[in-house]
């Protein structure tokens, strides 16, 4: 798990990635992480009383941490393809989603495809 | 309730006749349908009616945004929303709100309206890909495809939040199998039932009534496949509903169906996560 570290909202960078899912007091989901703070977002935060948000630790490494992120997302789309047969056209199907979301968070941005 | 804690027939029964009594909305919000009903309306009229209601303002400019900024551009005003939702999706985006509105304080309602979004989104990528003439009827669709899962979260939200708690582990079932185990009828029919009420276009009953038993479908296959295969897209992508997070079989199907190959997977999913990347998870 990438080392992340709680920040007051308000002083919190546009830009900058919510790295842990925010609920509000009845326990209901606001935001599902990860997400870049824009200022409405910032706003619709403030206006229903969350002060704080996880962001990375920039201790930990940009690099190490967006890893960590990539490879548990392609555990992830694995998991969510699980309940199809084990055939090599689903696994094709599964390593084109896995691709798609690879390239998609480079191009955001962040590290350089596999 | 019965004693194991689920819904008996007779409490379902109830439920039923409450679901098709429809839940209680202000004048405004039944102008609105009504004017979006009439022939003579114009889009001016009817974004004039809107403006009147501000939390349905915010609703249908957070809605046309969250779904049609990254096609159409940025939508400011209540009369552009409703010029390029269209009536078909503009009507599905006001039943939302008023069944939003009944829901939203339970668990599960904000994923499970980021969920309908992203398959909205998903079925409009698709449906443009494959140049369908019905493309708003595919956005509603998607929109409204688990609409009847409203009712369950409802009435039933302390089962719901103990299911959620399941919903990525090996023991989830189908979320579908599952209600009908449970409550004896499902969130299709259910939402077949909802749209039916509304008098929303009979072309969208079919598609939500089998989006996840799509080979049944007679009328409009090619609608209730792309439902299907926007689910399964939307469920990859982390964005189902918790109660079951998993792609279900019929996926593949779908898509065969369809005439989607993996080419075609290559060239549409770069697209659906740039779409999805603008879809509003906060609940309006």
């Amino acid at each position: 798990m990438a080392r992340m570290m709680k920040v007051e909202l308000a002083t919190t960078e546009d830009g900058e990635m919510i790295v842990q899912d925010v609920h509000d007091m009845l326990g209901r989901l606001l935001v599902r992480a990860p997400r870049r703070i824009d200022p409405e977002l910032k706003r619709m935060l403030l206006a229903r009383g969350i002060q704080e948000v996880f962001i990375p630790d920039q201790s930990s490494g940009d690099a190490e941490y967006e890893r960590q992120i990539v490879e548990q997302e392609r555990d992830a789309i694995r998991k969510r393809f699980s309940r199809l047969q084990d055939t090599p056209d689903n696994k094709r199907i599964v390593e084109i989603f896995i691709r798609a979301f690879e390239v998609f968070h480079a191009e955001k941005g962040k590290i350089p495809p596999v | 309730m019965s004693s194991s804690g689920l819904p008996s027939p007779f409490d379902l029964s109830k439920q039923m006749r409450k679901l098709d009594a429809l839940p209680v909305f202000s004048a405004s919000i039944r102008d609105v349908l009504n004017t979006i009903d009439s022939s003579q309306s114009s889009f001016e009229q009817i974004a004039s009616l809107i403006q009147k209601d501000p939390a349905l303002s915010l609703h249908v400019l957070r809605s046309a945004n969250s779904l049609l900024s990254t096609f159409e551009g940025k939508v400011t005003g209540i009369l552009h929303a409703v010029r390029i939702l269209g009536l078909v999706p503009l009507r599905g985006v006001v039943v939302s709100r008023i069944l939003l509105d009944k829901a939203r304080r339970h668990p599960g309602v904000s994923e499970l309206w980021y969920h309908s979004q992203a398959v909205s989104v998903i079925c409009t990528v698709i449906g443009r890909y494959m140049n369908s003439r019905k493309l708003e009827e595919l956005q509603t669709i998607g929109l409204l495809h688990d609409i009847g899962k409203f009712f369950f979260y409802d009435e039933y939200s302390e089962y719901y939040e103990q299911e959620f708690q399941l919903g990525d582990s090996g023991r989830a079932e189908p979320d579908w199998l599952r209600e009908r185990d449970v409550f004896g009828i499902d969130h299709c029919l259910l939402g077949d039932r909802v749209v039916r009420n509304f008098r929303l276009p009979r072309i969208l009953f079919e598609p939500i009534l089998l989006h996840h038993d799509p080979s049944k479908s007679v009328e409009f296959p090619e609608l209730a496949h792309t439902c299907s295969v926007a689910d399964g897209i939307a469920r990859a992508f982390g964005s189902g509903v918790p109660e079951y997070v998993f792609v279900e079989p019929e996926f593949t199907g779908s898509l065969d169906v369809l005439g989607l190959g993996t080419n075609d997977l290559r060239n549409l999913l770069p697209e659906v996560l740039h779409r999805l990347s603008a879809v509003e998870i906060l609940l309006p």
